[in-house]
């Protein structure tokens, strides 16, 4: 079956079947597709809809690709979630300190941007989080349900308390933390009517860390173009919006799902959709909150194939490559298998430009600096970066990345300086910032415009 | 940053004894030890100023400003930073529309049903080419020989006259979105031929790679994509830059900007190079026709 789905929307048939049929066998899990108990529930990842993911299951998992679910926190400890819970490995757990100096506290999976309280209370009170997160990574673990990228990592981002309700501040927290910490897809089901500068610059600041964010269209069942909800609305290269569908192949749109020929691209399964549940069970639920993480697992799949596609290349492939049809999206309905495929021929037009080095942040806590780092353009052309701190050369790191995450310890400097090196020494690139004292996290939350879970109560 | 005091000094003045020559010597190491400092000096951009252009849509339209912007990069030390991406022209309009981008590419001019306010900048002209696999070097086809041939009456390419194949006629299209297909359809489909089953693609390269690699297929690419495979000439007409420019081949479109209002700042700088700039114009001959 796999491989009929495959030479069916392979872009160069017969002759290069076997080609792709090859990489998979490279690059998937050694694994047949996974046959999970409750599989037979979810319609969206069997066969014949027009969502069409067990194809791109041939060609990748997620794997080496942490989500961000910036929702109502996570039943960590469920069995289908337990396996794909990301991790900061940096940071001490319960020791009540900052090990990683990133501003938060024993942020070990994930943190709590509910409370302004230092611990992390990561638990799901609400159960919307729990959904998300199973839709987007459940384990391929034979027992439940499984995940559209059922290798990825899950990043716990919690904003919305145990009654559903967060604020616009502690989005926009939440979505610098997870790009910060190395997201490169951030699943947002939440929907809410402020326009929160806040949350742009976010985005922004995501999108130079490159990572793609999703979104929900929202449950009211209205034309956005015309009467916008947030975070959907937003204008970003790295934004996806998602109108939900139903069981009916996934073609139609429910009464309730948003929609929008300018704002809302694309459309996936979010109707009737099984996943883990806050008990440690299963349960069904409807939304265009159901139907974002569909499409950000397929994200994941593309980032796993292609790690070093910019987040704008990853959404206009994804955008590109979506079946076209009748509903009032500017795209259509998204195809895993067409996206996944794109995504790992696509050669990236940013990556054939002269590399260009970009502080993201830089921040110093007592004698410790952090910096986070981004090359555009030809990162595969610098060898090595080097970092100087008011002029002194104080470390050196590979090159070959788009994004890194630096913390110097024992060493502290007002000015840090960074230089792009190629491998016979020649400087290709420089940027420079203020190395600013690290302020503590959690400074946004409980500000800003109310802000909710985009899960349909019909 | 000890350096920089030195290079920024004044040079002293060259003694007698030594000459002309240590002279431009020293001069010259100043010179580099200042371009030095000029350029540690220089501040590097504020984070999200306008220093990089964004474009998103058509990837017909994407591969010739990918070389535009090559050279104009080359020519203009000031020049920005580019950002292209794919998406095809229904995607680039949007994004125009709503500011995701600095401008959509587009396969086509603007149409009433395109959201309002926004400014068609023309980049070059185009066709659509009719297609098959280089090894099924199809003569020629008519208006009356495309009608069955896009129906599906015509079910074998033993039935097209002066065709090296005999097997069936494998058709390839674009979604319904496409620019190529508007086009298509518009000239050389009559409104009463009905549509047979194709298999459907929403890139060029999608479609371009499907005929390469299929003996029996027909379809219809951007003239620039059909440089691999076999362009069958319409009514006797070849696709090629010189029956576009001349206006014998029918299926023409012109590609193009699209931005919110007219545009500005370093897009219309941009813009202003390729319309005035004798390498600008020679790559764009070099693809398609200067409009």
């Amino acid at each position: 079956m796999g491989r009929l789905a495959l030479s069916r929307r392979c872009p160069i048939p017969g002759r290069t079947a076997s080609l792709v049929v090859a990489f998979a066998l490279a690059t998937a899990p050694a694994s047949a597709a996974p046959t999970d108990a409750l599989q037979g529930e979810q319609w969206a990842v069997a066969p014949g809809t027009v969502f069409d993911l067990p194809g791109a299951w041939a060609l990748a998992a997620g794997a080496g690709v942490t989500v961000a679910v910036v929702d109502s926190g996570t039943r960590l400890d469920h069995a289908d979630l337990a396996p794909n819970a990301w991790t900061n490995f940096a940071e001490v757990p319960g020791n009540n300190v900052d090990d990683d100096a990133n501003g938060y506290v024993d942020d070990v999976h994930g943190v709590d941007l509910t409370t302004k309280g230092a611990a992390q209370d990561l638990h799901d009170g609400y159960g919307h989080g729990t959904h998300v997160a199973g839709t987007i990574a459940a384990a391929a673990n034979g027992r439940g349900v499984v995940g559209v990228a059922y290798r990825a990592k899950i990043m716990t981002v919690k904003v919305l308390d145990d009654q559903g309700g967060g604020t616009t501040g502690g989005v926009a927290e939440g979505i610098r933390y997870a790009a910060a910490m190395g997201a490169r897809i951030i699943n947002l089901s939440l929907e809410g009517n402020v326009d929160d500068p806040r949350m742009r610059t976010a985005i922004e600041a995501a999108a130079a860390a490159n990572a793609l964010i999703v979104c929900s269209a929202g449950n009211s069942g209205v034309n956005v173009d015309q009467q916008p909800v947030y975070p959907v609305a937003i204008p970003a290269s790295n934004v996806v919006g998602v109108a939900a569908t139903e069981p009916d192949q996934g073609r139609s749109l429910p009464d309730f799902s948003n929609y929008g020929r300018l704002t809302v691209p694309v459309a996936a399964p979010g109707v009737e959709v099984i996943s883990t549940s806050k008990s440690g069970g299963y349960e069904f639920k409807s939304g265009t909150s159901m139907a974002a993480p569909h499409v950000a697992g397929v994200a994941a799949l593309m980032a796993s194939v292609a790690p070093h596609l910019p987040a704008a290349e990853l959404r206009a492939q994804l955008l590109q490559h979506a079946t076209r049809g009748s509903v009032p999206v500017s795209a259509g309905y998204v195809d895993a298998l067409g996206a996944v495929l794109a995504a790992s021929g696509t050669a990236s037009y940013d990556r054939s430009q002269p590399p260009s080095l970009r502080v993201l942040s830089a921040t110093r806590k007592g004698r410790t600096t952090q910096a986070q780092l981004a090359v555009l353009g030809a990162a595969g052309s610098v060898a090595r970066i080097e970092l100087r701190l008011d002029g002194r050369r104080v470390a050196q790191l590979r090159g070959g990345r788009t994004v890194l995450n630096v913390r110097l310890r024992n060493r502290a400097g007002r000015r840090l300086a960074v230089y792009a090196l190629a491998a016979d020494g020649r400087r290709l690139s420089r940027a420079s910032a203020r190395v600013r004292t690290l302020r503590s996290g959690k400074r946004h939350v409980g500000t800003g415009g109310g802000i909710g879970g985009a899960v349909w109560v019909g | 940053m000890g350096g920089l005091s030195g290079a920024s000094g004044a040079a002293p003045s060259p003694g007698p004894a030594r000459g002309r020559g240590a002279a431009l010597k020293r001069a010259r190491r100043l010179l580099g030890a200042a371009t030095v400092a000029s350029l540690l000096l220089t501040p590097s951009p504020a984070p999200g100023a306008a220093r990089t252009i964004t474009m998103s849509g058509a990837s017909p339209a994407q591969a010739v400003v990918a070389d535009l912007a090559y050279f104009y990069r080359r020519e203009r030390a000031d020049a920005p930073r580019f950002s292209l991406v794919g998406g095809g022209t229904g995607i680039g309009i949007a994004d125009a529309a709503r500011g995701i981008v600095d401008a959509g590419l587009s396969g086509r001019g603007l149409e009433p049903g395109d959201p309002p306010g926004l400014t068609f900048t023309p980049l070059a002209r185009s066709a659509i080419c009719l297609v098959t696999n280089p090894a099924n070097r199809v003569p020629n086809l008519t208006r009356a020989q495309l009608q069955p041939l896009v129906s599906g009456a015509t079910t074998s390419w033993a039935q097209i006259a002066g065709a090296p194949r005999r097997d069936a006629i494998e058709r390839v299209t674009f979604d319904v979105t496409s620019a190529a297909r508007n086009v298509f359809l518009t000239t050389f489909v009559d409104l009463a031929t009905p549509l047979a089953p194709a298999t459907t693609y929403t890139a060029s390269a999608q479609v371009r790679d499907h005929i390469a690699a299929t003996p029996a297929a027909f379809g219809y690419v951007d003239l620039e994509f059909a440089r691999r495979l076999h362009a069958v000439p319409y009514e006797g007409v070849p696709c090629t830059r010189a029956t576009v420019a001349d206006g014998s081949y029918p299926a023409r479109r012109t590609l193009g900007f699209v931005t919110r209002g007219r545009p500005a700042g370093a897009l219309a700088r941009f813009l202003a190079w390729i319309r005035t700039d004798a390498t600008a114009r020679r790559v764009i001959a070099s693809r398609y026709v200067v409009p």
